[in-house]
């Protein structure tokens, strides 16, 4: 029956994630993937860049090419197979807060309820760090250390504010709202030089699309997640 | 495990009874597992990773670059 269990959790995410990431990688290969080529066009001064993004702006192009896929459908292939992996990535996490929740109040997974875990997702992972440091093209950037840090403290705040803001009874449950709103308060570091290479529009633009397909991604995973783990789960489940 | 739940006490129990060791262990799998990944993709630095998921590194904003 545990190794049910693991067997459940695994393949859950391992398909539900994999399934999102594709879904995911299919929207954005038509709608962000342009623009991302069409930034580098900016960063690069309309070179023939293949790939290698250690380049500053305004360094100019690297002597030392690292490997990077070619251009094309090598280029799309590792991009799917990224998405997939990012995907299952989280759909492990979303998996573990399921198991967790079965086994501590023991009640099933539906897949609306994994829906809103989805949305809780994507606030967590998208809306808030976008909040402080938007979804960024190649060539805009503030020192990346920093807002790596400034991210992940955010992901984290976020996520465990909203948990506490969901799970815990009583009034205790306020504590979350301070969590979430604290990585704002505190402020994401900022770029030096306002603005990237792109230009505005292309920035606003790429903006909103990773923020919608990103949502419509954590939507499929939460939903789908939910729904396989309960299907997989339907020996050891006990009625709601 | 259908111990009802009748006090405070025994609902600890139960929540204890229920979550053996081995589930534990099988949740706490799929959370590294799940960082790992997240990490390797969205934040690993070696030139050949990041090159390979740059795009989509941008396209779910991970800070890249």
């Amino acid at each position: 029956m545990t190794g049910g269990f693991i067997h459940r959790i695994f393949w859950t995410a391992l398909i539900a994630g994999g399934f999102a990431g594709l879904v995911l990688a299919g929207i954005q290969q038509f709608t962000i993937v342009p623009m991302i080529l069409e930034a580098e066009t900016y960063e690069t001064g309309g070179s023939d860049h293949s790939h290698g993004h250690d380049g500053e702006p305004g360094e100019g192009h690297a002597d030392h090419e690292a490997w990077g896929p070619e251009e094309g459908l090598e280029r799309s292939l590792f991009t799917f197979l990224s998405t997939m992996a990012v995907g299952i990535g989280f759909a492990l996490l979303l998996v573990a807060c399921y198991a967790i929740r079965a086994v501590t109040i023991k009640s099933r997974v539906h897949w609306r309820w994994g829906m809103l875990w989805g949305l809780g997702g994507f606030a967590a992972f998208h809306l808030a760090p976008a909040l402080g440091i938007p979804p960024e093209l190649p060539g805009a950037a503030a020192e990346l250390g920093e807002r790596q840090t400034w991210w992940l403290l955010t992901v984290a705040l976020t996520a465990g504010g909203l948990l506490c803001l969901g799970l815990v009874p009583g009034v205790s449950r306020w504590l979350g709202l301070v969590l979430v709103v604290l990585p704002h308060l505190a402020g994401a570091p900022q770029p030096e030089n306002s603005g990237g290479l792109a230009p505005a529009e292309l920035e606003t633009a790429f903006i909103y699309m990773s923020l919608f397909t990103n949502a419509v991604f954590w939507i499929v995973l939460g939903s789908v997640t939910a729904y396989l783990y309960d299907r997989l789960g339907n020996d050891e489940a006990v009625p709601a | 495990m259908n111990t009802t739940r009748e006090s405070m006490g025994q609902w600890t129990q139960v929540q204890t009874m229920s979550a053996p060791w081995p589930k534990v262990a099988g949740i706490g799998a799929a959370l590294l597992m799940g960082f790992f990944i997240l990490y390797s993709v969205g934040f690993a630095s070696p030139e050949i990773i990041h090159s390979a998921a740059h795009d989509a590194r941008h396209a779910m904003a991970f800070p890249c670059h």
